[in-house]
């Protein structure tokens, strides 16, 4: 109580050191709001005008409460680091290139770094590469954990690098293209393994690549653009699980134990596309586009998992279990889509977009499992073999028509509305047996006959569904504009509940502008049911209502270089209400199907506020404050799931950020800056996630380039 | 029955928007006069140009010096040097229409073309004369943006990026694009560089990508146009394709491509925003609901007691251990070992 009253009142005061420094920040910006900025004439080295920054320094990290929380969240760690750092370079007719871009910044103890570089000299050729690196961390205390402790978290670093080369690109007759994409993830982490009806936290290595390339033309004949573009991906995960020691498993009630538990499971993968496609506009009246895909995925898995020195839920000793897999999956896929639009007048169009999507999902598997045991009196032992299969079909068709018209009137306001048919079918078939052989040892009586089963799986899904959608967009006064829309009808998500199947989406937006102001408001409501009912007989009500209301606005206020101020707030509703059917009771035989329901909100509100100024030549300011808080189900009571078959959910939680940054002008070419970001988490259902982080940071920025000094 | 209530009111409440819209946008089209009329019709103008009426960009510059200055340095004035584009019309010309009776009626603005007194659509035919053709920008005139009348320069200049000086900014948000910090607005000729561009608009994503939980978008690690496309294309909210015809998500996330022996459906029929919210979540792993038991059953609602037999039933509710589907069924996405994801 004591700890929860100081905590609010060092909240209040830093909330009010804050409006204080923003009202303070804000004033010395209205003085010299008035100031217009001055500039110095361009600049050029060999010819080409350079405008670049770099900057480095050094952050420090403070963090009271749930570090794995925060390094989930945000990753940030104390060390150099490489902020927003950017060069660019460009001449009108250069002998390498016109155009040198390069963007990098967060290399060091930043959980995400990015480089990119745009390259180009126009007519010949143009070169883009991005390298991304993420540091991704997940360990929750939260209702995924057991115990108070995460059994899924990961620790791992994702690189993603792409390569983009495009030779000609001007060239309306020919161009060239070649691309590569690299993507490699690893880490360590912690998993869960099922078995004997228990399941066991595993540690485990991720480790996945893939690799992808891609080559295309692209030109113009007989009056129509084509492009043929063909690329492949090979991809594979070798991640693998290793439990070394016993482990009781999650269920301490039953005889279950680990012994050892590893499990591989190398996948090899490939991908190959072929993507044609052609435009032309006829007499600027009539313009067509088409598409065709066909790429096929195939992948292939060879899984060995193997328990030893284990107890079972019977209590039997477990000698060896050892599964042995083989499976196979491949996924042929055709896309064909085609659009036209014709310009009846210089203000009434009509299109027409036609999309078919057809796949299929063809997989199975061999399996083989050696089981040895002993009873739990170790007086017989038993080697078992259980060879299974199962393979399956998922059959995936769609097509979809839109059907759209628009009109202008004048320059200031114009209309749209459309219908979109769609009718979807999905077949899912397949077959699975298996055949289970017994030696015992001591032979008893009678031999036991092996069991063999086998199954048929079936199912058949079909649905149509129609939209319509309207839409204006109007023009009041020059800087002022409205969109507005709306769609009505039935989705074609229909196969999961949690989306939306009868649905009204309204969407209005307003951007105002006047010489330095700039208002933008805008609001969406979402209205979607699902009016199900369950296969029973008769059918069980299994109707969804999701209700979303989402309004948003922002004011920026920027007179000139030397100061801006701007401020926004999000609100966001979500209510989602479902009925769902629940297992009661500890036995199965007699636990009962119950009819609860499933509700979550979401009542979240975002603001920000941002300042920046400059209120003497060699002193600039910058302080922000962007605070979260998302009151969840509010005084609803969530009920224990002991006793309930009802859900009550949602995440109550606040998160909070300042920020303020000083930035001290040393020479015409660096800037010292020092600043101090915080964040402040507080979760309401599971406050031992909570955390507060102190960042303090201090960088030198150096600039280059002709303009530099006008900063 | 509530439904169509809604469905009533919003569509009275839409139409009477429309009324008033049209009504207002009269009103100030009247009070303001209609730019149209200050303008030439521009496929007179153009059509009836024969080669003489072309003088140059040079003849532009004596007048309009600050955007020939800006202009030069942009792709669009390099063309010139392009071989492939030396029989065609260049520089400001090519835009603005031929500006020979412009500079002889001493500026006339009804000689020329001129973009401020056009409408969006008709500004982005201009621009998707030469701009088509590509497979990104073809089905602009089929896109949610063009749709709703966002046109080319809502986002791009083609005069060269209005850039201001560089101003102190967040040590961990990508800062904006100014004479000083360079950044993709410079290249793709953009007003701001993204996500502040596509932000001016779509307000709401800023609280979303601020979430505990997010795509790292704000701190510029990803970009909107990574998995959008602003040009419109065939998918559904503007979203690109990976590696064929998978989701954008599939491009980084290749570990979920499958195909699998046994996949969770939803995956490849219904696509990942089934589950999970793209931009950003107070939930874990962004998903739709806070807790994973509550996502499963709100579709897998009916579900039996699969395994009789069991000391403690697999599904019952009441046991801790079974209020995480994921702990059992760890293979969520796809399994090449198991039809119930297990293994």
């Amino acid at each position: 109580m004591f700890r929860h009253k100081a905590n609010s009142r060092r909240a209040l005061t830093a909330i009010l050191s804050f409006t204080s420094a923003v009202a303070v920040l804000i004033c010395a910006g209205i003085s010299i709001a008035q100031t217009e900025p001055s500039s110095t004439p361009e600049q050029t080295y060999n010819g080409y005008t350079v405008a670049a920054t770099a900057e480095m320094g050094w952050r420090w990290r403070s963090v009271d409460g749930n570090e794995n929380k925060y390094k989930s969240d945000l990753n940030y760690e104390d060390g150099f680091r490489f902020f927003d750092s950017n060069l660019f370079m460009q001449k009108e007719n250069g002998r390498w290139f016109d155009s040198l871009l390069i963007m990098n910044s967060g290399w060091g103890s930043d959980p995400t770094g990015y480089f990119r570089l745009n390259m180009e000299k126009v007519g010949f050729y143009k070169l883009n590469v991005s390298t991304r690196r993420f540091n991704y961390f997940n360990n929750l205390s939260n209702f995924v954990a057991i115990n108070g402790a995460s059994q899924h978290t990961q620790n791992l670093k994702h690189d993603l690098t792409d390569i983009d080369f495009s030779l000609f690109p001007q060239n309306e007759k020919l161009r060239l293209t070649l691309g590569g994409s690299f993507g490699e993830t690893d880490g360590d982490g912690l998993w869960t393994a099922r078995g004997y009806r228990d399941d066991f936290p595993v540690p485990n290595t991720t480790k996945y690549t893939s690799r992808d390339f891609r080559i295309g033309l692209e030109g113009k004949l007989a009056g129509f653009n084509w492009g043929l573009n063909h690329g492949f991906r090979r991809f594979n995960d070798g991640s693998s699980y290793l439990l070394g020691g016993p482990h009781p498993g999650n269920n301490t009630a039953d005889t279950t134990v680990y012994g050892a538990f590893s499990k591989v499971f190398p996948t090899e993968g490939i991908t190959n596309f072929s993507q044609f496609y052609f435009n032309r506009t006829f007499a600027k009246k009539f313009d067509v586009t088409g598409r065709a895909i066909y790429t096929s995925t195939r992948s292939e898995s060879n899984i060995v998992e193997t328990f030893t020195a284990s107890r079972d839920n019977q209590n039997n000793f477990v000698d060896l279990d050892q599964f042995t897999i083989n499976s196979k999956a491949k996924r042929p896929q055709s896309r064909f889509d085609i659009g036209f639009t014709y310009r009846i007048t210089d203000d009434f169009r009509i299109s027409n977009t036609t999309l078919y999507d057809r796949f299929t999902v063809n997989g199975g598997e061999d399996l083989l499992e050696k089981f040895n045991f002993r009873n739990a009196a170790n007086t017989t032992a038993t080697y078992r073999t259980i060879s299974s299969y199962a393979y399956r079909v998922n059959d995936f068709d769609r097509l979809s028509n839109l059907l759209e018209a628009d009109y202008q009137f004048g320059n200031r306001f114009s209309v749209h509305a459309g219908w979109r048919h769609t009718r979807r079918e999905i077949n899912v078939y397949g077959r699975e047996g298996s055949t289970t052989t017994n030696i015992i040892v001591p032979a008893p009586s009678v031999s036991p006959t092996p069991s063999v089963s086998s199954a048929i799986i079936g199912e058949h899904e079909e649905n149509s569904t129609n939209t319509f959608l309207a839409g204006f967009k109007l023009k009041p006064t020059k800087g002022w504009v409205i969109f507005g829309d709306v769609e009505h009808g039935t989705s074609d998500n229909v196969f999961t509940r949690v989306e939306n199947y009868d649905f009204t989406n309204f969407r209005v937006r307003s951007r105002w502008s006047y010489k330095t102001v700039t208002v933008n408001v805008s609001g969406m409501t979402k209205d979607n049911t699902n009016p199900s009912v369950t296969l029973d007989n008769p059918g069980l009500p299994f109707g969804t209502d999701v209700q979303t209301r989402t309004f948003s606005g922002d004011v920026e206020w920027n007179p000139n270089d030397k100061f801006r101020v701007s401020g926004g707030y999000t609100k966001r509703n979500l209510t989602a209400k479902t009925p769902i059917y629940t297992w009661i009771g500890l036995v199965p035989s007699s636990g009962i199907r119950t009819l609860g329901s499933s509700e979550f909100y979401v009542r979240d509100n975002y603001a920000f506020v941002e300042v920046s100024a400059k209120p003497h030549r060699r002193v600039s300011f910058f302080a922000t404050y962007r605070a979260n808080t998302d009151d969840g189900q509010g005084d609803r009571i969530s009920p224990p799931p002991s006793n309930s078959p009802n859900i009550l959910a949602s995440y109550p939680m606040t998160f909070n950020t300042p920020e303020v940054r000083a930035a001290i002008r040393l020479t015409r070419n660096v800037d010292w800056n020092i600043g101090y970001q915080y964040y402040n988490y507080e979760d309401v259902q599971t406050p031992n996630q909570n955390y507060k982080a102190h960042l303090p940071y201090t960088s030198l920025r150096f600039y280059f380039g002709g303009r530099a000094a006008d900063r | 029955m509530a439904s169509n209530k809604i469905l009533k009111v919003g569509m009275l409440t839409m139409f009477s928007i429309l009324v008033l819209a049209w009504v207002v946008s009269l009103t100030f089209s009247t009070a303001l006069g209609d730019p149209v009329e200050g303008s030439a019709p521009i496929p007179e103008l153009i059509a009836n140009a024969s080669p003489d009426d072309y003088v140059g960009s040079d003849s532009c510059m004596a007048c309009h010096e600050d955007q020939f200055k800006k202009f030069k340095s942009t792709k669009h004035a390099k063309l010139k040097d392009v071989a492939a584009w030396k029989n065609k019309t260049q520089g400001c010309e090519s835009c603005h229409g031929p500006g020979k009776q412009h500079i002889e009626g001493a500026g006339d603005k009804t000689k020329i073309v001129s973009f401020a007194n056009m409408n969006s659509k008709q500004i982005s035919e201009t621009c998707m004369t030469c701009h088509s053709g590509k497979e990104s920008h073809n089905n602009f005139r089929r896109g949610e943006h063009f749709r709703n009348d966002v046109g080319c320069t809502d986002c791009h200049t083609s005069h060269g990026s209005p850039l201001k000086n560089a101003r102190p900014d967040s040590i961990t948000f990508i800062g904006e694009t100014s004479h000083q910090n360079p950044g993709v607005a410079d290249v793709a000729m953009l007003k701001q560089s993204e996500p502040q561009l596509c932000m001016g608009c779509h307000t709401e994503t800023k609280a979303q990508f601020s979430k505990p939980f997010k795509h790292k978008v704000l701190e510029g690690a990803m970009k909107c146009s990574d998995c959008h496309n602003a040009h419109g294309g065939f998918e559904s909210k503007q979203t690109k394709l990976a590696v064929g015809s998978d989701t954008a998500c599939i491009k980084c996330h290749n570990d979920k491509q499958g195909p699998f022996a046994f996949e969770h459906a939803p995956l490849k029929t219904e696509g990942c925003a089934s589950c999970h919210s793209p931009h950003g979540s107070s939930n874990p792993k962004m998903l739709n609901r806070s807790t994973v038991r509550q996502l499963c059953m709100e579709c897998h609602s009916s579900i039996s007691n699969a395994d009789p037999g069991a000391p403690q039933a697999p599904h019952n509710q009441t046991t801790t251990r079974y209020l995480n589907c994921t702990i059992c069924h760890a293979r969520i996405h796809g399994s090449n070992a198991s039809k119930y994801f297990f293994r």
